[in-house]
């Protein structure tokens, strides 16, 4: 019987942190962000006459990465390649690493973004640049209404057909959710990529696969509806190459 | 005992899980970094043009608290585990303050109240990432001091 990976515990650190957009790692180029965010408008319903305002949720999330700065770097593929041209649209992911790099299981936050801004200028000495990230409404669904998951496979190198530890999201959900997959290197070999559901961590199904194959370094996100059972993991298939898969997926409730 | 005692180290922070089980935040809890218990309440401006002192009565009364967690995945217990199940839901946020730095014992002052979690953010606080959280007070029934 398969074993779920054991989360890390309180252990995240900034330098641990890895920052995916499209099929690149920003991660050494990244200064700091402002905030994830992840929150509601509260919908007062409060009565004339009742003593203390009360609030329920008035449902609509608000979602975002919000002040992003990024050191500028003009070697291909970094900082200024990638988010020059706003506004971009991009598959982000970041990846919360315990104790050291991102591991299977550890935290992310997804989002298909469009990036709304392109600014630069000074951090003390330093020049830099900024960006906003927030959600694109060509690709809005209703499955991607939470932005935390985790990691179901870190930036790894494959080089055999793969199937990855399980992770113990705590119980099944009804509502689908949303999988990141980050291609960040690719020798054009063929893969192929799903990721899988269990209610016990021994008996997996299929539960999405992505479209992308290995061929060239590229990003995609993928939705779900509907049951998503409790434990997931990706089964990344080989028919030939090498290729370094970035997964992260979040599960909407 | 009743006392002038009441210190950070003594302060204990529940909040229900999504399965509605009552969770000890305060392992997680960045020190310094709660803000609410007890009321604030509007101030109903009922000053008159001719009169010489601004005065007020007291209106709607509000009870949000906020608070900053290290991200913390542990299965059950972890704030983050807890706090990523509960976005938009309600749930009974539980404050307590213990005496002379000791956990909150029979007796010891208690807030507590049904709240809805209305944001759970990730931030930067320093080198390291924290949930940014608040609570606002949902149900008609008035929040109110007790004890343990």
């Amino acid at each position: 019987m398969a074993v779920a990976v054991t989360p890390s515990g309180k252990d995240k650190l900034l330098r641990n942190m890895r920052f995916y957009v499209g099929a690149y790692d920003l991660s050494g180029d990244t200064r700091v962000f402002g905030d994830m965010e992840n929150a509601f408008d509260p919908a007062d319903i409060t009565g004339v006459s009742e003593a203390v305002f009360n609030f329920l949720s008035a449902g609509e999330r608000l979602v975002g990465i919000r002040g992003y700065q990024a050191l500028i770097n003009d070697a291909a593929n970094k900082s200024h390649a990638r988010l020059k041209d706003a506004p971009n649209t991009e598959v982000l992911s970041v990846l919360f690493g315990g104790g050291g790099a991102p591991a299977i299981g550890d935290p992310a936050y997804l989002l298909s973004a469009i990036q709304m801004q392109d600014d630069r200028g000074l951090d003390g000495n330093v020049n830099v640049l900024s960006a906003d990230f927030i959600p694109y409404a060509i690709d809005y669904s209703a499955y991607a209404n939470n932005p935390i998951g985790h990691v179901l496979h870190p930036a790894t190198s494959l080089t055999a057909t793969t199937t990855t530890a399980g992770v113990d999201d705590a119980a099944q959900s009804t509502k689908g959710g949303v999988g990141n997959i980050h291609i960040t290197v690719s020798d054009a070999g063929t893969w192929a990529f799903k990721i899988q559901d269990s209610a016990n961590d021994a008996d997996w199904a299929d539960l999405v696969a992505f479209t992308v194959d290995g061929t060239a370094v590229t990003s995609e996100q993928v939705v779900i509806a509907g049951t998503v059972e409790r434990y997931l993991r990706i089964v990344a298939t080989r028919t030939s190459g090498i290729v370094t898969p970035v997964v992260t997926f979040a599960r909407a409730y | 005992m009743a006392a002038k005692d009441k210190i950070e180290r003594g302060f204990r922070l529940y909040w229900d899980d999504s399965g509605g089980n009552a969770q000890d935040l305060s392992g997680d809890l960045v020190p310094g970094s709660v803000g609410g218990g007890g009321l604030v309440f509007d101030e109903a401006d009922m000053t008159g043009v001719s009169e010489s002192v601004k005065n007020f009565l007291a209106g709607h009364a509000d009870s949000t608290v906020t608070a900053r967690f290290h991200m913390n995945d542990t299965t059950t217990t972890g704030a983050s585990t807890v706090l990523n199940a509960m976005d938009g839901a309600t749930g009974t946020l539980t404050l307590q303050w213990g005496s002379a730095g000791a956990a909150p014992t029979t007796g010891d002052l208690e807030w507590e109240g049904e709240y809805v979690q209305i944001r759970n953010e990730i931030a930067l606080d320093g080198n390291k990432f924290v949930h940014e959280v608040t609570w606002k007070p949902t149900g008609s029934a008035g929040h109110a001091w007790g004890t343990v």
